[in-house]
């Protein structure tokens, strides 16, 4: 009977990887993957996006805001200018971790309060960042302060 | 209002929308070359597997750490950069995998990623401008949020 129970959850366990495996598939198909970074590419390289987008970069040289940023970069005012912008589109401000300094604290401290007054250092600088495709891989692209 | 023209939006740019377009072509291409690449493939199923606490973690020991990448043949080609990042509008992402535009086109777009989250309901993060174009959380007060299951969109930066 336990022998029985084990084989029965074994199965389980083998399907829910086959799943897990036909997602981790689809999610990384090179077609579909293309497909959505060219369209994402269509959508940030129309004249409305480039205009903003340069306009956003100057502005952020200078010390821009996140106000200001998304006064130029908002989805509403890009389409109030003119740029055709797909429903699933996300556009919002995105900071990058330092790789390239070495930079990585530990992942484990005490607390996230302790990690929130210790951090400051690691991250670059924050940019903008427009994304299309589904959820959990998509295609981004950005520009930095 | 009477929609820009390409040639009023890129005056002044030493190139052309079909440059930047091509550009951004060539390397998306080289990061699909890489993520599309069976160790890379085999990788994600492994991150997969585990629980959705736990891939902060995985992330931090294993795409961040050259030895643990090159144990499982993932070898990440020149000018292929894997960071952890984090996103005004807090959606719950683990990691991207970019690449530098060439700096002549720097001053528009910078880079290209493919961005790798743990999973979220697409209605559960917001497009509203106010939620977007807050200040990010650092990554690495993300990633032990998200390891420790609280809400992101909760988080505060001060």
């Amino acid at each position: 009977m336990a022998d029985l129970e084990a084989e029965r959850r074994l199965s389980l366990k083998m399907e829910e990887l086959d799943r897990e495996r036909l997602v981790v598939k689809h999610q990384l198909d090179r077609e579909r993957l293309t497909k959505i970074t060219g369209n994402l590419i269509d959508t940030i390289t129309s004249p409305a996006f480039v205009e903003r987008m340069r306009a956003f970069r100057q502005r952020a040289a200078g010390g821009a805001s996140f106000s200001e940023a998304g006064d130029l970069m908002s989805l509403e005012n890009l389409r109030a200018a003119g740029a055709e912008i797909p429903d699933d589109f996300r556009l919002t401000s995105r900071v990058f971790e330092d790789r390239e300094a070495g930079f990585r604290v530990e992942f484990k401290p005490p607390s996230i309060d302790d990690l929130r007054a210790s951090t400051g250092g690691g991250v670059v600088a924050w940019g903008a960042c427009a994304g299309g495709g589904a959820a959990t891989v998509c295609g981004c692209a950005g520009g930095s302060t | 209002m009477n929609p820009l023209s390409i040639a009023d939006a890129f005056a002044g740019l030493a190139y052309s929308q079909a440059d930047l377009q091509r550009q951004m072509r060539i390397h998306y291409d080289k990061i699909l070359d890489f993520i599309t690449s069976p160790p890379f493939v085999s990788l994600m199923e492994e991150m997969s597997y585990i629980s959705h606490l736990d891939r902060p973690q995985f992330v931090h020991d294993v795409l961040l750490n050259d030895a643990a990448l090159r144990e499982r043949s993932v070898e990440v080609p020149s000018g292929i950069l894997i960071q952890r990042s984090a996103f005004g509008d807090r959606r719950p992402t683990l990691f991207a995998v970019k690449h530098f535009l060439p700096a002549e086109f720097s001053n528009v777009w910078q880079n290209v990623n493919i961005t790798f989250d743990n999973e979220y309901l697409d209605g559960e993060i917001s497009r509203n401008r106010d939620v977007c174009w807050r200040a990010p959380l650092s990554p690495e007060l993300q990633a032990l949020a998200m390891s420790e299951g609280r809400e992101l969109a909760e988080l505060q930066t001060s």
